[in-house]
């Protein structure tokens, strides 16, 4: 595996077994991401990005399961040098919790419902540190002060002792950021982090996950429905698509070479979803489809302006290298 | 925290105030006055009510005196005296005859709670973090059959069962060997041998309904973010279940122990007239088709002051472990 990778998905499946049928939320996508870099997704709601980002954690919630594929993780520390499939662990593993919050740590859209409301902010810190790092638990409070400090909690010392509802959104959040790096994890997972926050706060936990990003020297995975945030925040981009990744490549190259036309006609509705901050992509013509009757061929043949009849609803097209670390999905890229 | 149980204690006096008011108008609800009942129930058994006895109990209760005098001097006699008044029924002070009762009761009602709990909230836990199982249908379909069976049906098997195989008298709370006899070992032993039959009985539909109760309320909180967070920080299944869920979940039990002791109180006393048992229940019962009214009024009284206290408690129980209503 290149050394410069910190993880790498491939072709993976998660499936929900629901009694209507299978939802194939995750289905076939493929990605990597790289070590102290960000990587932004994107695509609109329901194409499977959280599932990928539980997938990652082996957190998918029941009656979900991963299907197959792989999902390698480089861990490279001193003279350890090993890579771990992660979709060969059971959920339950204990190498799996292990990784869980001290390597790869996740925070969420809704920071409020994401901490308990019966147990104090501090208690909810320090458990982390007291879970996978037992022999410290004596420094838990202090750690816990000196990472509320740095996520910029002022007056931590009143602060680790309020309960969730007593602070502001913005402050859950930057509570929630420092539960997640308490350990210093090499991979953020942000699941639309500031989508239930305003403007003015959004952009403040951007700056803060960019500067603890360049303290921590870790890889973030950000997900968003914000192609604006993406801009701002993202090093490398993926744009998903029904459960599968329809391109990646650098930011530039998605902002000044997009290939895709689901791509395309993401970007050409950002004006209009500027004027709705937050609002949901929902500028494309037609729907997504069912995801529990998914069409043959490619997932956008039905709304797509460039449809070829024949190919695109029967071939589910490959991924096509069109630049350099810039890939797409389409067979108007094959030759 | 403080202001809010300061409210909630003064909120106590004047419900009280109200319930004894109502209790007085019951007492004094049938015609004529008691005295002149009690007069006509001695002649009617062949007696002579002693003119003294009449002349003493009507001074005593100010019979002669207006309404209003009279509540307050019946409420004065019990928070100066503790005197409830007198059975007319049993020719005693109402007193002498409710505290073991009311004891017993309190302490049947108590181990049925700690029994429903112990099983209700293990199931409840289990079924829900394995909803759709086996052992989860199982007990649904166990606790279908446990809310539609009438309890006096179970006490009543229960007590032919005991008395067919093993020859044994589960009615009382003593065998007869131990009934007058002072507290010891073996008497504490004998009461034990017969207590359980009816917290078993009354706890069956309680549990029922409890384990459904759990279960809901457990699913609910299992699908919350927070749990996801805990999930994601890399704690075990069973702890973070414990830890979170479960606690969020067990908030509603806190706030409802208060409506579970009328509940239980009126609910025992089927079971005590079945299983003879030396509750309230079957004296209020009595008491109250001979119209022995300062008796059951006084049983009244105290049962809802139980379940005032009983609400005071749980409030401040629910503001101990929930910071959302302490912190308001
Ligand atoms: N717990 C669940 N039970 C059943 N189906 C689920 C569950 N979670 C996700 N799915 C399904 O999996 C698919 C992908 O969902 P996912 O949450 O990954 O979408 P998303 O891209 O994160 O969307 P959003 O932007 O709305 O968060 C959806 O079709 C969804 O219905
Ligand atoms: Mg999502």
């Amino acid at each position: 595996m290149d050394p410069g990778i910190l993880i790498d998905i491939q072709h993976l499946h998660t499936n929900f077994y629901l009694r209507e049928g299978v939802v194939k939320a995750v289905n076939g996508a493929s990605l990597t991401i790289a070590k102290g870099r960000t990587l932004g997704v994107v695509g609109e709601s329901g194409c499977g990005k959280s599932v990928t980002a539980q997938s990652i954690l082996q957190i998918v919630p029941r009656p979900g399961r991963i299907e197959s594929g792989d999902i390698l993780l480089h861990i490279a520390e001193g003279d350890l040098d090993e890579t771990i499939n992660i979709t060969d662990l059971n959920p339950g593993d204990p190498l799996m919790r292990d990784i869980r919050g001290s390597r790869i740590s996740m925070i969420f859209q809704e920071p409020m419902t994401s901490f308990s409301p019966v147990h104090t902010v501090g208690n909810q810190l320090e458990e982390t540190i007291k879970l996978h790092q037992p022999e410290h638990r004596d420094e838990a409070p202090t750690r816990v002060l000196d990472m509320l400090r740095r996520v910029g909690i002022a007056n931590p010392e009143r602060n680790v002792e309020s309960y969730p509802h007593q602070l502001s959104g913005g402050m859950r959040q930057r509570a929630m950021i420092a539960m997640a790096l308490m350990l210093e994890p090499s991979l953020l997972i942000a699941d639309e982090p500031t989508t239930a926050l305003d403007v003015t706060t959004e952009a403040q936990i951007l700056a803060l996950m960019r500067d603890m990003q360049s303290e921590l020297h870790m890889a973030i995975m950000f997900i968003t429905h914000d192609l604006g945030v993406i801009a701002e925040m993202a090093d490398d981009v993926v744009v998903m698509y029904l459960g599968r990744v329809v391109e990646k490549a650098p930011v530039r190259a998605i902002f000044h070479s997009p290939k895709h036309p689901y791509l395309q006609a993401l970007l050409e509705s950002i004006p209009r979803i500027q004027k709705r901050t937050g609002a949901r992509l929902q500028a494309i013509e037609g729907i997504v489809p069912n995801p529990l009757d998914v069409p043959p061929g490619c997932p956008f043949h039905l709304r797509c302006p460039d449809f070829i009849p024949g190919v695109c609803d029967e071939v589910v097209p490959a991924d096509t290298t069109v630049d350099e670390g810039h890939t797409v999905a389409c067979h108007l890229y094959t030759d | 925290m403080w202001k809010f149980l300061l409210q909630r204690l003064l909120l106590f006096i004047p419900t009280f105030l109200v319930i004894s008011v109502i209790t007085f108008v019951l007492i004094q609800a049938p015609p004529g006055d008691y005295i002149s009942s009690y007069a006509t129930q001695l002649e009617a058994s062949g007696e002579e009510a002693s003119e003294a006895l009449l002349i003493a109990l009507r001074k005593r209760y100010g019979l002669d005196q207006p309404v209003y005098v009279q509540y307050v001097k019946w409420l004065w006699g019990i928070f100066t005296r503790l005197d409830f008044g007198h059975s007319m029924q049993w020719n005693r002070p109402v007193g002498d005859l409710i505290w073991d009762r009311l004891a017993w009761t309190v302490v049947i009602s108590f181990l049925t709670i700690i029994f429903t709990w112990i099983l209700a909230f293990p199931i409840g836990i289990y079924s829900a973090t394995h909803q759709y199982s086996g052992f989860d249908y199982s007990f649904t379909f166990l606790g279908f059959v446990g809310a539609g069976i009438p309890d006096f049906l179970l006490a009543l098997v229960l007590m032919w069962l005991g008395f067919a195989f093993f020859g044994l008298d589960m009615g009382g709370l003593f065998s007869e060997a131990f009934r007058d006899a002072p507290w010891s070992w073996a008497k504490f032993v004998d009461m034990l041998k017969h207590l359980w039959v009816p917290v078993v009985v009354l706890s069956v539909s309680s549990t029922a309904g409890l384990i459904r109760t759990m279960r809901a309320n457990l699913l609910d909180e299992l699908r919350k973010p927070y749990v996801i967070t805990a999930r994601a920080k890399g704690m075990t299944e069973w702890h973070l279940v414990l830890k979170y869920p479960v606690r969020v979940a067990l908030n509603p039990f806190i706030s409802g122990i208060a409506y579970v002791l009328p509940q239980l109180v009126s609910g025992t006393t089927i079971i005590s007239i079945v299983l003879s048992l030396p509750t309230t229940g079957p004296v209020q019962i009595r008491s109250l088709m001979s119209q022995d009214m300062y008796l059951a009024g006084s049983i009244f009284l105290l049962l809802a002051s139980l379940t005032i206290l009983g609400t005071f408690i749980s409030d401040i129980l629910l503001a101990v472990v929930d910071p959302r209503i302490r912190l308001e």
